[in-house]
Formats: structure tokens, C-alpha cells, sequence
């Protein structure tokens, strides 16, 4: 895959939480005995943010993972190259045996996508370890196969075949705070086709 | 007597370590990334850098100070900057999870683009440079030739003011290069922090050296003077430079931070104590200690200074984490207080700092002309 | 209906086809399942996927399960399932199997009824014991003294326990969830339960939802709603339901006002002439005419010997009255005139229609804007766009709300007749049934009776004990699938007798039931109260004996699937044994065991043996009770056996046969008196009740009125099931464990997000709840919302734990069951006052 990233539906979700206990599950099956799994989220231990908001009177929710930026600041801020592009898929990754958990990526992403893990006080974010091992097996990231409300998806970009691209031509779609110049990959839709 | 008081200096220190070790091992994770230790270790790191700006008057600038006192007192300024810069260090290993691995990773790793790389780059030449400053002017006490070579005093000198000024500027900015936080972001904190350094160096150099040498009365009075000029005019260009930083936020999304600290939920701490103690009663201080000579005056406004300058370190960094925007451009808030993880780290660091800078002051050659005697360059 | 079938008796049987087959196979070591590995899951290695279905609310939505060395590691959803998954409650199947809350021992009580203090005791004694406490209450009081209650797990076997205890009180939790509704269906439709018809979700245009929250239980319906790419969705509700956060119109109303509202888009749609005229003629009783008594004309009043079932019509083009079944007439919807009866009188008649238009003239969209707090425009916007879009109005499932929920869904039907969209594509639709075998039927042979289950054993009928006596709830209500309402009552005051055993199974009265108290009183009066569970809901505190079941993941299952309209079956596989140190068994072994020590007769007529005692002896009669159930399913839709079995095996469920539309009531009458559908019920006008709906305002309750006192109103969610609840992740929701309050509300109180209040009961003066506030737009003002099945007790919960949080509205309402239907009202009026 040359460009992949996430599509999240805020016109489809439900907030069933059904993507943030996947990911969890999956990605952080050790987290939950523990009394204060995700201490900086106040959270359990998954990659998947839920922000409860009002767009003009209106409650809606809307639902966060890193946004896989073409223009990472969590990757510029890095000071030991732990965070980088994957050569093949441009995906942010963290190499863990460089990360000295200096946190600065942490408080670079403007979209507070990482959280601090508190075992090994390194940054954890979306994809997980499950999720990384299904897309290199061509599955999709547990939150986009469990989703009831067709909610999500996850694919390439940059092939106008693919699910995600069809869906984004026929929908109305943003990506958030384009304006940082962070070009971040994931996209929005608020109003499907 | 002298060997007593050593060897419990020695003892603190270790105890020192200990407690901020302790503290690291039971660190845990806070509701925001950069807490208490960061804080504390921006402090000292502009202790640290601050106050070689003031060294860097005479070093380099041959600015001698009323009754030569720089000249006189150079060594200890010296010291004193070189001290300083250790519980920045410790501080900074311990808030990271791999504290062995940190410098080297960081320093290999050519990350050119981020700031924290820098940040190594040059502590690692800060202290470098300032190290080999100090043992220069230890050996040339007793050597002729090093004496006469000016011109590699010059350059040594020139080196650390360099690399201090390239410091703090640095560290400013690598809050200010995080769009994340909109309170940080921009270009103001390169020079808001070389301010802050000098004034928050300043006055550690003045308490350090002063209460060091209460019993002098030239120094007593010297200082008066130089450490209150400074006060005078670097509070006026430090809130100078906050008040258009403040001015400029209200256009901005850092409004919704700054609004915070203006008039809001941390309004309290920051009108009384960073602007009634840190501005006001500073500057009254240190006007009534030229106009009357008084060392008391300059004494009080120093700590007042010190507290003042920490307070704002604190405001600085963890207020505008508090309060930001969330991915939806709304503000998000959270609530911190630091934990006793942090503290403990605090502690220790500020007890390794103190039996540090008070074992270098006994064991080293920091007199006006005084030669060392043992082990090359120890007195 | 439910039955079980465990995966190593299917496959023995099967096992020779499935060797051979060229499917590679992986091995569940854990149980010696076998399963075909067909995912690129398995091939990242150690991985392993069971097809399922959840277990986690009553849904049961189609899943499967991925295992990680052997490890139960996450959950997707079941591809290809009529009824997929998933939500939140599914995906925390990880934290069920071993949770440190779960029941592991049988427990015994020690201390009074509600202290909680047990002590542990090995299945023998306790099902002994038990044993011995039944037959003395049966002596003493008769079989008909015992009663069951339940929710939908194990509910397939419950008329079998009717049997095997010879009682007829096996009242399930329907009375607190859908039974208004139910009989609502019953009544306009000739349906049952909530997927007895359901909109045509995936092909709908438009759809209405009053009263109803998509997305809540049955994610399977969600999913095929979202799948739907051109549906335009508008829900009306006090608080805006989940949907609402995506593309759907929010329309908020006042609580207990919905049959106004959907009275009056019925007015609109009628005076503006959008109603199916075709439909209503020939397919409703809208054309049937009624006498000024309110009852249909029918031939038997026209003349001697006359059908009293040939209900009559007005014929336009013959000018008289016929059956409304003659082919070729033209029905007049409004004719109003004289007729001459049998005996001379002659009587003024009406249309069915003609009555009902009268009675929508009553909520002109002005005067419902006042009544609902929804604007005029909004009622005849959307009753335009119903007609334009030939929409459909959602059935509704939960809806025990506020005490005339009953004539909330009759309106809601009835709206659906007027559009005439009936079991087409797209409208409301009747479920293909399944036709799947009764756990146990009543058959005669030379002129006895037999009480046969579906694996041939036969109890006759000299051991039905008071199966046949009537109902303690029926006795009360009349038209009631379930009341559970009436066992407290039947308690406490003996009337009609005395219960004096209760059997828990699965279900929480304590959160479920209204009034709390009274539920509490009553369980204080029992002789004997068994508790058998996976999880320490509050009622177990209450228990004489606590025995923990299994969980949907130890057991198998065969079942049909609820929410499609497609007749279909699936598999539930048992994925792994009850952790180490749970010795969980299942419910069925249970209360056969207490069955054979307390009445052996009665339990060896209906097929137990002593050797099933042994519990491994047990799981091999279970299994191939599961196969008995395979084989007849496949007897009946003539499949072959093995193709069902295969395909069981491969997906995971088999639809049996796909929806085929214009049949109920085209070709097929419905199971109401006049075979159509009936827009002024002929049932309800034969039980006494007004045959056309009205509204009435909440009977459950004082309506609130003063600035401080509001409507506080509960509801479902996609994270609400009894035991989902308490599992760590739903912790961090706090929109669950909060009340929900309006911002103009809050700010007029002065309270804050966050802060702690309390509410007052207005229907039970005195009674005090603390509880948190979540300020939201979410919900309309002076209505307080809350999710069921928060705010526990339990001392068995550890004191802080987060389960805690939240109210159980149970604790501020009143009973309240509408008279015959036997519907209850949860919902209920409070006074707020600021804590903290």
C-alpha cells in the first residue's frame, strides 16, 4: 500500500465504543487489570479518542486516532529517529528500542493522539501491534471491522479503487486542523454520499 | 572541621540521588506529558545559562563591574554556572524512561529537525566549554603562559556565551516550535527565556556569592549595585516582551490559555506572584538598593527573583498544557497538581545541586587569585 | 426460542465428511473443537477464529471469536450475518469469561435476606437443600406456589421448567420491556414480540422512530440501517438516542406525550388525504362499520343465523352492506348512515375511519405542539414527508416507559396502515418464522394428554401438576404476554395465592422491576429464593442460594436469529471451559437436578436421567439434544442434513428462507379477528379497553412542574446490558453513569457539569437518590435522563467500584401497570436539588 489511512464517519457513529474496546482488547489485552490503565487520558488503554462536542447547539461525538500526518510533528520533534515513516507505507511507527520516552512527541501532535504507557513510559498510539500484524496480513485495523454502523474504514489512498478513496469522492470530507500544515492523512466525512 | 563538613556534604549528595532515583523508580504517568520535573529543569537549566550570560559581561565583554567585583568573583560565577547545569541534567535523565540511553541516542542520532537534538548537542558543548573555561582560569593562576594567551581566553569565552545564548534560545523554542500548544507556539520564546535566564541566573549568582561572602563588605556592596542594575533592567525588558507576548495572544488561539492566566483560573498566582513579587516588588527593591546601597534590598529582591522566576517557569509550562485545543479546535481542560513521583525528583535534585555547588565551593581554587594546590586543579 | 447443541457432538456425527474435506482444520486444544480455519487471521499463526454469536444483552448478534495462543483476545463481527455485529458490550467478551466479579462457587446464604453474607457450599448440598425447601413449600402451597423468572438466556427451555415444576408461573422480564408494544402488535396486527415485524431497515426510504432507539440492542440492526445509503432517519425522544449523534433529525418531545404526536401526523395524513386509500380498503378494518355501541356490524346482526364473523362494509357501488371479504366491492371508508338490524331498529353506523379521524381531530398539529412540545410545522413536515417518502414507523421494543406506552404503539401501527406499507419492501414487514420445534407441546393420544418435548420424552398428564391453573399475572392482566409486576403482589397479599419460591434466572428484578421497596418486601416474604447467574447483580444479595451458570461462551446454542426478516438459524459454539476455580454449570443441569431430588417423576417423564448428575454425563444428553434440534430444523425446511451441518460449520448460521414480501396480509390473513390489519381493534374492544388509541397523559406518575422538578426518563444504549455494565472498560463512560441534564436547565440551578445532586422522588415523596450530572445538549429540558441497569448495590461489589455511579430509577418510581395489557412504566417525575 503506497498511502494508507483511516476514514471515520461522524454522520454513521453511534459512539458504541465498540472501535475504542477493540482496540483495547487487541492492541492492549494486559491494560485492563490494572485500576488506571491510560493515566493521561483518564482512559482505558486504547488508541481511539472520544470527544463529546456541540457544532453549533448540535452534540455530536467525534472519535480520534493518530492521524498518520504526511507532515508528522510527533516525527520532526523526535530526537533519536524512534518515530518515523515506514518506507513502504508512510505510516508513523515508533521504533521502540530508540524511544528514550523523552515524551516530546507526546506533546508535539497537536491532535493528542499518543498517550504515555504507563509500564514502559513510551508513547503508544493508533496502529497497535494486532493492527499492524493484520494489515501486513491484508485484514483492516480492528476498529474498522467491528464497527456496526459502517462507521470507519482503511485503505490506500492514493488507489482510486479502493473503498476508502471511492468513499471519499462521493462524500463530503475534512481532515481536521488542516490548517497546522500537518497534512494529516485521516479523513472525516460529515456528510456521506 | 573543614573534612567533617565535606564528608556530610558528600553524604547529601548521594542521599540527594537517592531520592531522585527513588522518585524515578515510582514514576508514574500524569494527566500531562511535561510536569513538575520539566519544569524544574528548565529552571535550573536557565539558572544554569543565565547566569554565564552575566559571567560573560567580564569573559567577554571586559566589563569589570563596580570595584572590579566581576573580575574579582569570576571563578565562583563560573562554578556556579557549571553547578547549576547538573540537576538541569539530572532532572531531564530521570523524566525520560531510558536515563543511560538518553544523551548518547539523542546525540547519534542526527535528528537534525528536532530541537531536543540540539538540546543535547549543546549542553554537551556548555558544559564542555564551560568546564574547560574554569580549569583555564584555575591553571592560569599558576601558569604564565596560559595567563598570556589572551586571545584563547577570548575565544573560550566567546564559545560559552555562544553556545549559552544558542541554550536557551534553543530550549525556548522547543516549546515554541509546538503547534500543539498554542500558548508556546511562536518565535517569542527564544527571547523570552534568554531574559528569564538572565535575570533568574542573576539572582542564584547573587544569593550564591553574596551570602558566600557576607562577611566582605566590598562584595557586599559590589553586588548591591551590579546584581540590582541588572534586576532593573532586564525585569523591564522581560516584561516588555511578556506584555506584547500577552497583547499579541489575544488575536490568537493562545488567548485561551493566557486568558486563563490573565484573568481567569490562574489569575491569582500570576498577578501576585509573578507580577506584584516578580515585577513590582523587584523592581522597587532593587531601586532602593542602588539608591541606598542597601544589601539587604538586593538580598530580598534576588530570592524574590529566584521564587518569582520559578513561579513562572511553572506557569509557563504547565498552564498552557492545561488548557488547549482539542482535535475538534475546541478548548479541552484538564487538571494537574504534581505528583509525589515528581516531587521526590524535585527534591533530590535540588539537594544534589546544593551539596554540589557547596563541595566545589570548598574543594576548588575560586579565590581572586588563588592557586591550586592538589590534584592539578583543586585547591 | 433457544436450545443449545455443543460442538464435539456435531462434529463426532459429522466428523467422517469433515476429515475428508479439503478445509484446513485447526485445533482448539482447550475442548477438541474442531473448526475450519478459512481467515487470514489464522494465517498470521497462533491465531484461531469461532464463529458465534454474543451473548452479552439478548441481541444476539452474529460474531466470532478470535483466540490468541489459545486465549479468548478480541472479538469481530460475524460477515455475511443477517444480524451482525458489534458494540461495546460484544467487545468486552474478553473481561466476562474471567472477571474477578464472576460466580464462581455455589453460595448459601448465611445472614439475613439482603446482607450478602455467604458461605461457600459444593453443588450436592446446595441443590439438595433446595430440593428439600421446594417440597415443603409444595406441600404446603401446591405447585403453582413456585414461580420463574427470566430474560432471554435459557428462555427456549422455560415452558419446559413450566413443566418439570408443574407450575405455570414462568414469568420472564417482557412486562418491563416490551409487552405494551407486544400486545399492541398483537392487537393491530396479529404479531408478537418486537421482531415479529420490524421495518424493512435495509431498504426504507424513510423511517420514523418514535419511542425507539436503533442502535441499542441489536447492532444487527444498525448495521443493516447504515448500510442503507438512501434512508433518511428521524427519531423522537426526550433525549436524543446515540443515532442522533450521527445524520438523523432529533426531534425532542415531552415525555408520555408520543401518541399525540403520532395521533397527530395520523390527523394530517388523513385530512390531507395521504393515506394508502387501496390498503386501507382492502386490506385494514378501516371500512368496517360500527354501531353507535362501538361494536362492528357484522351478518349475525343482519340477519338469523348470521356469521357474527362476516364483519360488514359499506359497498359504494351496491349501495349495501356486505362481508368485508366479498370479491369486487368498493368499500366507502366514510360512510356514515342508518341501518336496519335483524330486529327492526334501525342504527346509526360509522366507518371505522370515520371514528378514527374523529378521534385524530383531536390533535390537530397546534393543539399536539402545546400537548408535546414539538412545533406544529415540525408535525405536518414530517407527516408529508412520510407520505412523499412512503416511510415507515418503527414498532418500537423497549417501551415501558411511562404507563400509556399501550396506545403510543397502537398509534405507531397504525400510522404504517394508513400508509399501506405493509410487508412491502422498504415498510413493516412480518418476520419469516423460522418454524422452529416448541421445547415442549401438548399432545392428545386416545383421548389423553401428553406434555412431549421436542426429544420425545412425554409426561402424562396426571404429573401437570398447576401447570393448567392460571397465571399469577394472566389472573391480573388479561392480555399480558408477561406482568412479573404481579409476583411481588402475589407475595405480599396471596392474591390470587400465595407464591412462596421464586427462581432468578439470568435477569435482575432489583433494576429491572419498578419499585424498588416493594420488590425488596416481597423477596423478605419468600420461603425459598434461588438465584442462578453469571454476575453479582443486586439480587443476589437477596438470595437463599446463589449457583453461578455459564456464560455464552461455555455453552453451545441453536437458535433462531431475532432482528431479520429473513427465517434464519445460527450456532453458538462453546469457545472454552469456566476459568480455573469457576465451577459454573448451566442453568438447564441446574434446575432438572432440583427437579429430580425434589420430584424424581416428575423429572425422569420428561426425559432426565440419574446418570446426568454427572455433569460430563450431562454435556453428552446436552449435545445431542442440540442435534435433535439440528435434525429437525432440517426435517422441516427439507434440507439435507449434512448441508445444514456444513454450512452451520462454515458461516455460522443458515437462513432458511429469505423475506418474501406482500404475503401478511395479501395472501395470508393476520392472527386478528377480521384477518386484516385493524386500525380500531376488535381485540381491545373485546377486553374492555377503547378500541381506537388516544392519549392519556402518564398514569405512573406526578407530572412535574415547579422549576426544580423534572421528568427523569431511562432508556437503552449500545454499552447497556445487565452484565455488560459491569465489565472495567465501561468504566471510563461517564455518559453512563450520570444523569443527563439540559445546560438551560443546569444553568438555571446553578449546577455544574459534574457536580453531585440529588433527585426526589415526586412519586414516592421521601425516597432519595445522589447522583452525578452530565450537562448535555442531549437531552430536552425538564427531562432528566438515565441509562438502566446503573447505580448497583451489591454488597458483593467492592466499595468504590465504579458500577456504583449512576441511579437506578427503579428506586424513585412507583408501580404501575396499564390495566389488562400489563404493560409497566419505568419513568418517573423528581425534585433536583444541588449536593455538591
Amino acid at each position: 500500500m503506497a498511502r494508507p489511512a483511516h476514514l471515520w464517519d461522524m454522520s454513521r457513529c453511534v459512539a458504541c465504543m465498540a472501535c475504542v474496546i477493540a482496540c483495547n482488547t487487541a492492541n492492549f489485552p494486559e491494560y485492563m487489570r490494572r485500576g488506571n490503565p491510560n493515566p493521561q487520558w483518564s482512559w482505558l488503554a486504547s488508541n481511539i479518542r472520544v470527544w463529546w462536542i456541540s457544532v453549533g447547539g448540535r452534540p455530536r461525538v467525534l472519535l480520534t486516532q493518530c492521524m498518520q500526518c504526511d507532515n508528522a510533528p510527533c516525527v520532526k520533534a523526535c530526537p533519536t529517529k524512534a518515530s518515523y515513516y515506514d518506507p513502504k507505507t508512510g505510516l508513523v511507527t515508533i521504533d521502540y528500542r530508540l524511544c528514550i520516552g523523552c515524551k516530546a512527541c507526546v506533546v508535539a501532535c497537536p491532535y493528542g493522539a499518543r498517550w504515555m504507557d504507563p509500564e514502559s513510559h513510551m508513547p503508544n498510539k493508533c496502529l497497535g501491534p494486532e493492527c499492524e500484524r493484520r494489515i501486513e496480513n491484508g485484514l483492516k485495523p480492528v476498529c474498522v471491522t467491528v464497527c456496526p454502523a459502517n462507521a470507519r474504514d482503511f485503505g490506500d489512498l492514493d488507489d482510486p479503487e479502493s473503498s476508502i478513496s471511492r468513499r471519499v469522492r462521493e462524500s463530503t470530507t475534512i481532515r481536521l486542523r488542516e490548517e497546522l500544515g500537518t497534512k494529516p492523512r485521516n479523513v472525516v466525512v460529515l456528510r456521506g454520499g | 572541621m573543614r573534612g567533617l563538613l565535606l564528608a556530610t556534604l558528600l553524604i547529601a549528595l548521594v542521599i540527594g540521588f537517592a531520592i531522585a532515583l527513588y522518585g524515578y523508580m515510582v514514576k508514574e504517568v500524569h494527566v500531562i506529558p511535561w510536569g513538575l520535573v520539566v519544569v524544574g529543569y528548565t529552571f535550573f537549566a536557565l539558572v544554569a545559562t543565565g547566569s554565564s550570560i552575566v559571567n560573560s559581561l567580564f569573559t567577554v565583554f571586559h566589563y569589570r563591574g563596580p570595584d572590579g567585583i566581576l573580575e574579582k568573583v569570576i571563578k565562583y560565577g563560573v562554578w556556579f554556572s557549571l553547578a547549576s547545569i547538573v540537576p538541569a541534567w539530572i532532572l531531564i535523565l530521570l523524566d525520560l524512561a531510558k536515563p543511560l540511553e538518553g544523551f548518547f541516542r539523542i546525540t547519534f542520532s542526527l535528528a537534525l529537525e528536532s530541537r531536543i537534538y540540539w538540546m543535547a548537542v549543546l549542553y554537551a558543548l556548555f558544559g564542555i566549554f564551560l568546564a574547560l573555561e574554569l580549569i583555564y582560569m584555575i591553571r592560569s593562576e599558576v601558569s604564565e603562559r596560559l595567563k598570556s594567551l589572551k586571545i584563547l581566553e577570548l575565544i573560550l569565552a566567546s564559545l560559552v556565551l555562544l553556545v549559552t545564548v544558542l541554550v536557551h534560545s534553543n530550549l525556548g523554542q522547543v516549546y515554541g516550535t509546538m503547534i500543539s500548544v498554542p500558548g508556546w507556539f511562536g518565535a517569542h520564546l527564544a527571547p523570552l527565556f534568554i531574559a528569564s535566564a538572565v535575570l533568574i541566573g542573576a539572582s542564584g549568582q547573587a544569593i550564591y556569592i553574596s551570602l558566600y561572602k557576607w562577611r566582605d563588605a566590598m562584595v557586599k556592596s559590589a553586588t548591591t549595585i551590579l546584581y540590582s542594575w541588572v534586576y532593573v533592567l532586564v525585569t523591564l525588558l522581560y516584561t516588555f516582551l511578556l506584555g506584547w507576548v500577552i497583547i499579541t495572544s489575544w488575536y490568537s488561539m493562545a488567548w485561551i490559555s493566557w486568558s486563563e492566566i490573565v484573568r481567569g483560573a490562574f489569575a491569582l498566582e500570576f498577578w501576585v506572584v509573578e507580577v506584584l513579587v516578580g515585577v513590582v516588588v523587584v523592581l522597587a527593591l532593587a531601586i532602593y538598593a542602588i539608591a541606598r546601597r542597601s544589601f539587604t534590598a538586593m538580598i530580598l529582591a534576588s530570592i524574590a527573583v529566584f521564587l518569582a522566576g520559578f513561579a513562572s517557569k511553572y506557569s509557563l509550562i504547565i498552564y498552557h498544557q492545561l488548557i488547549t485545543l482539542s482535535p475538534s479546535s475546541f478548548p479541552m481542560r484538564s487538571n494537574y497538581t504534581p505528583g509525589s513521583d515528581e516531587i521526590l525528583m524535585l527534591v533530590g535534585a535540588v539537594i544534589v545541586y546544593i551539596a554540589l555547588l557547596l563541595v566545589g565551593t570548598l574543594i576548588l581554587p575560586l579565590e581572586y587569585g588563588e592557586k591550586p594546590r592538589r590534584l592539578w586543579i583543586f585547591r | 426460542m433457544t436450545s443449545r447443541i455443543s460442538r464435539r457432538d456435531f462434529v463426532k456425527i459429522a466428523g467422517t465428511a469433515l476429515v475428508l474435506s479439503s478445509i484446513p482444520v485447526s485445533i482448539n486444544v482447550v475442548s477438541g473443537i474442531r473448526q475450519p480455519s478459512v481467515s487470514r487471521l489464522e494465517a498470521i499463526g497462533s491465531r484461531e477464529v469461532v464463529r458465534t454469536f454474543c451473548g452479552m444483552c439478548g441481541a444476539l448478534c452474529g460474531i466470532q471469536v478470535v483466540k490468541v495462543d489459545g486465549r479468548i483476545a478480541y472479538v469481530e463481527p460475524l460477515d455475511g450475518h443477517p444480524q451482525r455485529g458489534l458494540c461495546g458490550r460484544s467487545a468486552s467478551t474478553v473481561w466476562l469469561w474471567d472477571s474477578p466479579l464472576r460466580l464462581r462457587k455455589p453460595l448459601k446464604r448465611v445472614g439475613e435476606r439482603g446482607e450478602a453474607r455467604f458461605q461457600e457450599v459444593d453443588w450436592d448440598t446446595a441443590l439438595n437443600e433446595i430440593a428439600a425447601k421446594l417440597r415443603e413449600v409444595v406441600a404446603k402451597y401446591g405447585y403453582k406456589s413456585i414461580a420463574i423468572t427470566h430474560h432471554d438466556v435459557w428462555s427456549y427451555y422455560m415452558p419446559l421448567f413450566s413443566y418439570l415444576f408443574g407450575t405455570p408461573n414462568i414469568i420472564s422480564h417482557v412486562g418491563m420491556c416490551h409487552t405494551a408494544g407486544t400486545v399492541a402488535r398483537g392487537h393491530i396486527l396479529g404479531a408478537g414480540g418486537p421482531t415479529s415485524v420490524d421495518p424493512d431497515y435495509e431498504n426504507a426510504s424513510y423511517i420514523l422512530f418514535v419511542s425507539r432507539t436503533p442502535g441499542t440492542a441489536s447492532m444487527g440492526v444498525l448495521s443493516r440501517l447504515r448500510g442503507n445509503r438512501k434512508v433518511r432517519i428521524v427519531v423522537v425522544d426526550p433525549r436524543m438516542p446515540e443515532i442522533g449523534l450521527g445524520d438523523a433529525e432529533w426531534i425532542p418531545i415531552i415525555p408520555g406525550t408520543d401518541a399525540t404526536f403520532l395521533l397527530s401526523l395520523a390527523h394530517v395524513i388523513v385530512e390531507e388525504r395521504l393515506y394508502d386509500e387501496t390498503f386501507l380498503k382492502y386490506y385494514s378494518n378501516a371500512p368496517f362499520l360500527i354501531k353507535p355501541d362501538g361494536k362492528p356490524l357484522t351478518e349475525a346482526d343482519l340477519v338469523e343465523k348470521g356469521d357474527a364473523r362476516k364483519y360488514m362494509v359499506w359497498d359504494a357501488k351496491t349501495k349495501k352492506p356486505v362481508d368485508h371479504r366479498t370479491p369486487g366491492i368498493d368499500p366507502d371508508l366514510f360512510y356514515e348512515g342508518d341501518v336496519t338490524l335483524k330486529d327492526g331498529t334501525v342504527v346509526r353506523v360509522r366507518t371505522a375511519f370515520q371514528l378514527f379521524r374523529e378521534r385524530c381531530s383531536k390533535y390537530r398539529p397546534e393543539e399536539a405542539s402545546r400537548i408535546t412540545g414539538v412545533p406544529a410545522e415540525t408535525i405536518r413536515r414530517i407527516a408529508r414527508e412520510l407520505a412523499l417518502y412512503k416511510g415507515v414507523v418503527d414498532d418500537t421494543w423497549y417501551i415501558s416507559r411511562n404507563g400509556n406506552d399501550y396506545d403510543d404503539v397502537r398509534a405507531a401501527l397504525i400510522l404504517n396502515v394508513l400508509l399501506g406499507n405493509i410487508d412491502k419492501p422498504g415498510g413493516l414487514c412480518f418476520q419469516e418464522s423460522a418454524r422452529f420445534p416448541s421445547a415442549i407441546t401438548v399432545v392428545t393420544r386416545d383421548g389423553k394428554r401428553y406434555a412431549r418435548t421436542f426429544y420425545d420424552a412425554e409426561m402424562p398428564e396426571e404429573l401437570f401438576g398447576d401447570v393448567g391453573a392460571p397465571r399469577v399475572d394472566r389472573a391480573k392482566y388479561r392480555a399480558t404476554p408477561a406482568t412479573f409486576d404481579a409476583i411481588p403482589d402475589a407475595i405480599l397479599t396471596g392474591d390470587p395465592y400465595p407464591v412462596k419460591a421464586l427462581f432468578v434466572i439470568g435477569t435482575t428484578p432489583i433494576h429491572r422491576d419498578m419499585d424498588v421497596d416493594k420488590i425488596k418486601e416481597a423477596l423478605g416474604k419468600l420461603d425459598l429464593l434461588v438465584v442462578i447467574d453469571i454476575l453479582p447483580q443486586d439480587i443476589v444479595d437477596y438470595a437463599d442460594y446463589v449457583l453461578p451458570d455459564t456464560t455464552y461462551l461455555e455453552r453451545g446454542e441453536f437458535t433462531t436469529v431475532k432482528w431479520t426478516l429473513h427465517a434464519t438459524v445460527h450456532l453458538q459454539r462453546k469457545i472454552t471451559e469456566p476459568p480455573e476455580g469457576c465451577d459454573a454449570r448451566s442453568a438447564l443441569w441446574i434446575m432438572f437436578e432440583i427437579a429430580r431430588r425434589a420430584f424424581p417423576e416428575r423429572a425422569r417423564a420428561l426425559g432426565w436421567r440419574d446418570e446426568y448428575a454427572d455433569y460430563h454425563k450431562f454435556e453428552e444428553f446436552e449435545e445431542s439434544l442440540g442435534e435433535i434440534l439440528v435434525r429437525k430444523v432440517a426435517d422441516t425446511w427439507k434440507i439435507p442434513l449434512e448441508t445444514l451441518r456444513k454450512e452451520l460449520e462454515d458461516k455460522g448460521y443458515y437462513i432458511l428462507k429469505r423475506k418474501e414480501y406482500m404475503v401478511r396480509p395479501y395472501k395470508v390473513a393476520l392472527g386478528t379477528p377480521s384477518g386484516k390489519c385493524e386500525v380500531y381493534s376488535l381485540t381491545a374492544l373485546g377486553l374492555g379497553l377503547d378500541p381506537l388509541p388516544d392519549y392519556r397523559p402518564p398514569p405512573a406518575y406526578p407530572l412535574p412542574k415547579a422549576d426544580d422538578e423534572f421528568y427523569l426518563v431511562n432508556g437503552k444504549g449500545p454499552l447497556i446490558s445487565a452484565h455488560a455494565l459491569l465489565m472495567e472498560p465501561m468504566r471510563f463512560f461517564r455518559h453512563l453513569w450520570s444523569v443527563w441534564m439540559n445546560p438551560r436547565d443546569a444553568e438555571r440551578l446553578g449546577i455544574k457539569d459534574g457536580d453531585l445532586v440529588e433527585l426526589e422522588s415526586l412519586a414516592k415523596p421521601g425516597k432519595k437518590v445522589k447522583v452525578r450530572v452530565w450537562v448535555t445538549e442531549m437531552v430536552r429540558e425538564k427531562v432528566l435522563f438515565t441509562y438502566s441497569f446503573v447505580g448497583r448495590r451489591s454488597k458483593l461489589l467492592p466499595e468504590n467500584h465504579f458500577a456504583r455511579e449512576g441511579v437506578n430509577i427503579h428506586e424513585l418510581n412507583k408501580a404501575y401497570v396499564i390495566p389488562i395489557v400489563g404493560g409497566g412504566a419505568s419513568n418517573t417525575s423528581v425534585r433536583v436539588r444541588r449536593v455538591k
